[in-house]
């Protein structure tokens, strides 16, 4: 259990608690290159701050506040012009240093009038197809260049990015991925329930858990699981699911390489990336060509019209476990179990950080911008979510992890499910 | 035997265990209920162990953090 003092200061995020003055030292993830592709303007809201991430005419990158400081309109509507974004109310045009470059209908120019409308901006850099930004205090460190953001497409590899807000708070989506027994109950029993009752095929996910382990390591935690049939040998053993502090959760296998990324909107809303890339048999190389014009970000829809949790997908049974606790639940009534153990470690290493934090110490993945890796390796089992009920199609499962939602991933699906057809 | 930091207690108002010595019977006290998970220093030539209740966690963090040495926190 968490003392309610404690439970605050761990989850709430906005600028001045403990745990959102340590996200301010993390970069974070808060759209992909292919919005602004699509729309140069996007509305971001990033740990309780609401702000507007935009592309310039020239080309850079821009995230500032969304007030404008002439009469508090919403820049989210506003356009680029120039090096700058425009006020959609009377043409102020804000640089993406938060400058007032020009106040048009302010005669005769003032200097002085333009320095006092200076906003907040905060530094953003592209990779891998994110923008990820900074709102803690300069100098902004490195940022991580994790294995996954520096891949690149390839004749049988293709990146796709889904996305979805979690209203919940980060810290019950993030203690997730340090529970491995919910997978035999929640995509394992549950799921099979939901499945034998549409008369398709039971996953193989529901495998008893008889040892779990962690490893604590120099950038995060490795979830283990053994369950029973495994052997020490099996990759869910022997690998296990890196997850680097405080927010990112890797996994993959049969050709699925993932990121789970989950960003603070506020204390009670969630930003979550499931940022893919997928590598399929070289035989289907043609349909990947064939896939590479559609977009490769897409909305992940959790819930039905009437708000139920949809119980088709690993997406959404996870997103029902997390919001069905409350948007930012209590820890002072829980009752943890020994498979729990993994939840008390990252506690404990959420604890260590945010003492680091009030004493200057150093923090974990947070390195100054000369000292960055060139790519951070992290392990990756090569089996794990071969849940089965794919056929001979090697796309068709991951339709029920990850992507019911994407066209890339649902068009190359229906192109092999056509080709093994027409195979007999 | 000593108590408590203010996270992750299994057995709510557990403050030590009724026998005066926990008996593992695989991961947890079976008179008390509290956890007793195993943390090892993978780091070559190290030698770091923890199984200190509930505190192991704590300690493994702290070991991490000192060293920057691997930890295995087993849980049976």
């Amino acid at each position: 259990m968490l003392r309610s003092d404690v439970n605050e200061r761990f989850s709430r995020v906005g600028a001045g608690t403990p745990a959102g003055e340590l996200y301010r030292r993390h970069w974070l993830p808060v759209a992909t290159e292919s919005e602004l592709a699509d729309n140069p303007v996007k509305r971001v809201r990033v740990l309780g701050e609401d702000l507007v991430l935009y592309r310039s005419d020239s080309g850079e990158l821009g995230l500032v506040r969304e007030r404008c400081p002439h009469r508090g309109a919403s820049l989210g509507y506003g356009f680029p012009d120039g090096d700058g974004l425009r006020c959609p109310y009377h043409g102020w045009l804000f640089s993406p240093q938060g400058e007032c470059l020009e106040q048009p209908n302010q005669t005769p120019d003032s200097p002085q009038l333009k320095s006092r409308a200076k906003i907040t901006s905060y530094p953003v850099q592209p990779l891998g197809g994110l923008v990820f930004a900074y709102l803690g205090k300069g100098p902004a460190p490195a940022l991580p260049r994790l294995d996954l953001f520096t891949l690149g497409e390839g004749p049988t590899r293709f990146r796709d990015i889904g996305y979805a807000v979690i209203p919940c708070n980060w810290l019950q989506i993030m203690e997730n991925s340090f529970d491995p027994t919910h997978v035999e109950w929640l995509h394992g029993r549950l799921f099979n329930y939901h499945l034998e009752r549409e008369g398709k095929e039971p996953t193989v996910l529901a495998g008893h858990h008889i040892k779990i382990g962690f490893d604590l390591v120099d950038y995060g935690i490795i979830k283990r699981r053994l369950r029973e049939g495994q052997t020490e040998e099996d990759e869910d053993w022997r690998i296990g699911h890196p997850v680097v502090f405080p927010n990112v959760l890797k996994v993959g296998g049969y050709g699925l390489s993932s990121f789970q990324i989950r960003v603070p909107m506020d204390d009670t809303h969630t930003l979550h990336f499931w940022y893919c890339w997928y590598d399929v048999p070289e035989e289907y190389s043609g349909f990947v060509d064939d896939i590479r014009h559609l977009p490769d970000t897409y909305e992940v829809t959790l819930q039905g019209p009437d708000g139920s949790f949809l119980m088709d997908t690993i997406d959404s049974q996870d997103a029902m476990v997390w919001v069905t606790q409350g948007p930012l639940t209590t820890r002072d009534d829980e009752h943890l179990s020994s498979s729990d153990q993994g939840i008390a470690l990252y506690r404990n290493l959420l604890r260590s950080q945010l003492e680091a934090l009030e004493s200057g110490g150093q923090l974990m993945n947070v390195v100054a911008a000369e000292e960055a890796k060139d790519v951070i390796e992290l392990p990756q089992e090569q089996k794990e979510l071969g849940i089965g009920g794919g056929g001979g199609n090697p796309m068709a499962s991951f339709l029920r992890t990850q992507a019911l939602y994407s066209r890339r991933l649902t068009t190359l699906s229906d192109r092999i499910e056509s080709a093994l057809h027409k195979a007999g | 035997m000593e108590r408590h930091s203010d996270l992750s207690s299994p057995t709510d108002q557990a403050v030590s265990c009724g026998s005066g010595r926990h008996e593992d019977i695989g991961g947890i006290c079976g008179v008390c209920g509290e956890w007793l998970p195993d943390a090892k220093c993978r780091a070559p030539g190290c030698g770091w162990t923890a199984a200190l209740g509930e505190r192991t966690h704590e300690e493994a963090v702290r070991h991490l953090c000192a060293t920057g040495h691997t930890i295995r926190v087993l849980v049976n």
